[in-house]
């Protein structure tokens, strides 16, 4: 059997950090370790630098074979009221990406149907994946995105992980004693987290094509 | 990709390694309040059953 690369199986997910997306960011990093994909994000780079800083995501886009870009919440923000420009501009960077590795390929979430064809015209033609806002949407999308076969994980396995790290939020959040998971060292210990579970729960059950505990 | 694939792709720091499993341990050993741990012995006699 072919061994696939970390590469091969690595998602660069530019998503926004508010609190209000937390339960959808959740929802990519339980999608995603379900499916069996490695979740990257900009997260993981020290803000240390400003010009270093943008090669260095440019990098860790280029590490991943996969980009995903969720458009939803590209509007202006009512605390700043300033406009949110950087799910667009890495996703700029990732078009750009694919014309160097052609084997890149971008992904674009939104929540609701054709805004993207007036938020973004220069897109027209690519078709986003609707995922309405909600935990539940994220991970249908992320099946018709990223599970070539319609198998295992089904959706009720992959809402059953969702709960699971759900949990381990809360208690991660109760441990550090912070109100957002957003930063580097809360997502590596999430992404780890959801894995061993999964890995120990609930993937010798898929692959025996039982359902997980309720 | 395996827990230990993701490990060692994310470079993770050994604390790191340490917090995400005490999440896990802690999940695996099921709810901690006695109101939580009663409910679920009985759910589990009732199955049993």
């Amino acid at each position: 059997m072919k061994r696939v690369g970390v590469r091969e199986r690595s998602v660069f997910i530019n998503v926004p950090f508010d609190s209000e997306y937390e339960p959808l960011y959740l929802a990519q990093i339980a999608g995603l370790i379900g499916l069996g994909f490695l979740p990257r994000c900009v997260l993981e780079i020290p803000s240390a630098g400003k010009a270093i800083r943008l090669d260095r995501i440019l990098q860790c886009i280029r590490a991943c074979k996969y980009s995903l870009h969720d458009l939803s919440r590209c509007g202006v923000d009512p605390k700043s009221r300033c406009a949110r420009f950087n799910m667009p501009f890495e996703l700029g960077l990732a078009v750009a990406a694919q014309s160097v590795d052609r084997d890149h390929k971008w992904v674009l979430f939104e929540s609701k149907s054709f805004r993207l064809q007036k938020s973004l015209s220069d897109l027209n033609g690519f078709d986003p994946h609707i995922h309405r806002g909600t935990p539940v949407g994220v991970l249908h999308a992320l099946r018709n995105a990223f599970q070539r076969d319609r198998g295992r994980p089904n959706l009720d396995d992959l809402r059953a992980l969702l709960r699971v790290v759900n949990g381990m939020a809360r208690d991660l959040k109760a441990r550090s004693r912070s109100k957002s998971l957003y930063d580097a060292s809360s997502f590596r210990e999430l992404v780890r987290a959801a894995s061993l579970v999964a890995d120990r729960r609930y993937r010798p059950m898929w692959s025996r094509g039982r359902g997980p505990r309720p | 990709m395996t827990a230990k694939e993701i490990a060692k792709a994310l470079r993770m720091k050994p604390s790191e390694m340490r917090v995400a499993e005490a999440l896990v341990e802690r999940l695996l050993a099921g709810p901690r309040s006695p109101r939580k741990k009663k409910a679920r012995a009985a759910s589990a006699s009732i199955k049993s059953a």
